[in-house]
């Protein structure tokens, strides 16, 4: 499967490339450049996942510490994004397990179907699907959040939760189904059996 | 997978702009005659627009970054007093190449070995104001000390100077002597002689995460005292 990237993520790239080429070499301007893009990508998914400001905070610094300390051993193998992202997410997790994993255990178990919640009958699409995304379990919960959210490619999820390829894309049809056996209503498609 | 479950898959890298080649192809081709993944591209694109448009959570990241550049150039001035944080040179960054890969570790060791000087320090002075000898004669008169337990703990290997502070003041524990050869230390309770003390420290131990290993030894009351 191919993974074209567009000219806008290209030059997003090559930006994030010559600032970590900059970071590499300590440089304090550049750093704080790339903690700024970072410190705000980073923290739509992390508050989500952790849902506490000051974790998310805690973390992002954790992230971008790794950053500064590893600049230098960035081989070039992923979009700086890609491996920026690897960090978080292995922080996040480690993280949360570190405080008892309460978290991660409040998520519903893998293949659990979704219950749309009564509440969200008046809500627009968009709220329902984010409130949907709430009770999908962490990982594939993530891999939505990856692809639909930062337009990461299959592969570049795949190296973010170090798992096989395969495995994001199960996580993704199983997402889907949740999400439409959740919205009935979305796009009008009628809800499977 | 039939026809309709490949197009479901496709779509979600579609729907971001991360298919092409031959897959984009025949999707499209794919895509002009069934209604039922036509439908699947609204639904796939509906979840695009929902997640991508969450709204930016509100930090303030240079305060966040400030906090952060403070803690890295602490670490640095730990690992080398003369450093400064000026615009790198040339010279400057070639010998941070050099030492970067071992300056984490020069950093915990160095802040390890500052934890142990001040809170060694402090157990100094926080001693009785007595130089009484370590051991006891049969004309003593004064009731030997009780024995005190002691708890062998190894600290996470990202823990740092603030961390075993942090730890320590939360659990009125101070450092007694270590780290060994394995890179454990011996901590006693800054309450003299309170076993509680120390068992109630242990507990709160076990549960931080910083701490790898932390285990209750009673301390033979002939030995002498740890400092």
């Amino acid at each position: 499967m191919n993974a074209p990237t567009s000219l806008l993520q290209q030059q997003r790239e090559d930006g994030d490339r010559r600032l970590l080429a900059k970071v590499a070499a300590r440089d304090r301007e550049a750093f704080r450049e790339l903690y700024i893009i970072y410190h705000r990508r980073l923290a739509r998914f992390l508050v989500r996942l952790t849902r506490r400001y000051e974790l998310a905070e805690e973390i992002i610094n954790d992230t971008l510490w790794v950053v500064w300390r590893k600049a230098a051993e960035f081989r070039g193998d992923s979009r700086v994004s890609t491996w920026i992202m690897g960090i978080a997410y292995r922080r996040a997790l480690k993280t949360l397990r570190a405080r008892g994993n309460q978290l991660l255990d409040t998520v519903p178990i893998e293949n659990e179907p979704l219950v749309a919640p009564d509440e969200l009958g008046e809500a627009e699409t968009g709220e329902w699907i984010l409130l949907a995304m709430q009770q999908l379990p962490t990982e594939q919960r993530l891999a939505v959040e990856f692809a639909y959210g930062y337009g990461h490619s299959c592969e570049e999820i795949a190296l973010i939760m170090n798992c096989p390829v395969n495995t994001v894309k199960t996580r993704l049809f199983h997402a889907r189904e949740k999400l439409r056996t959740a919205l009935p209503g979305l796009a009008g498609v009628e809800v499977k059996p | 997978m039939n026809e309709h479950e490949r197009a479901a898959e496709l779509l979600t890298w579609q729907v971001i702009g991360r298919l092409g080649g031959e897959d984009l192809n025949w999707l499209s081709d794919h895509l002009e005659n069934c209604t039922q993944c036509r439908a699947e591209q609204r639904v796939q694109r509906r979840i695009r627009d929902a997640v991508a448009a969450q709204p930016v959570v509100e930090f303030a990241p240079q305060a966040s970054f400030n906090r952060l550049w403070q803690q890295i150039e602490a670490d640095a001035n730990i690992d080398n007093p003369h450093a400064t944080t000026a615009p790198a040179t040339a010279g400057s960054r070639a010998a941070a190449r050099r030492g970067r890969t071992s300056r984490w570790l020069k950093t915990l060791a160095a802040a390890q070995a500052a934890a142990i000087v001040l809170l060694g320090a402090a157990l100094w002075h926080r001693q009785p104001a007595s130089f009484a000898p370590e051991y006891r004669t049969v004309t003593d008169t004064q009731p030997a000390p009780a024995a005190t337990d002691e708890i062998k703990a190894i600290f996470a290997d990202q823990v740092r100077l603030a961390d075993v502070k942090e730890i320590l003041a939360g659990t009125n524990m101070l450092i007694a002597s270590g780290p060994n050869a394995a890179g454990v230390y011996t901590l006693v309770s800054a309450e003299a002689s309170s076993t509680t003390a120390a068992r109630a420290a242990l507990a709160h131990l076990r549960v931080d995460p910083r701490v790898r290993f932390a285990e209750l030894t009673p301390r033979d009351p002939g030995a002498p005292a740890a400092r």
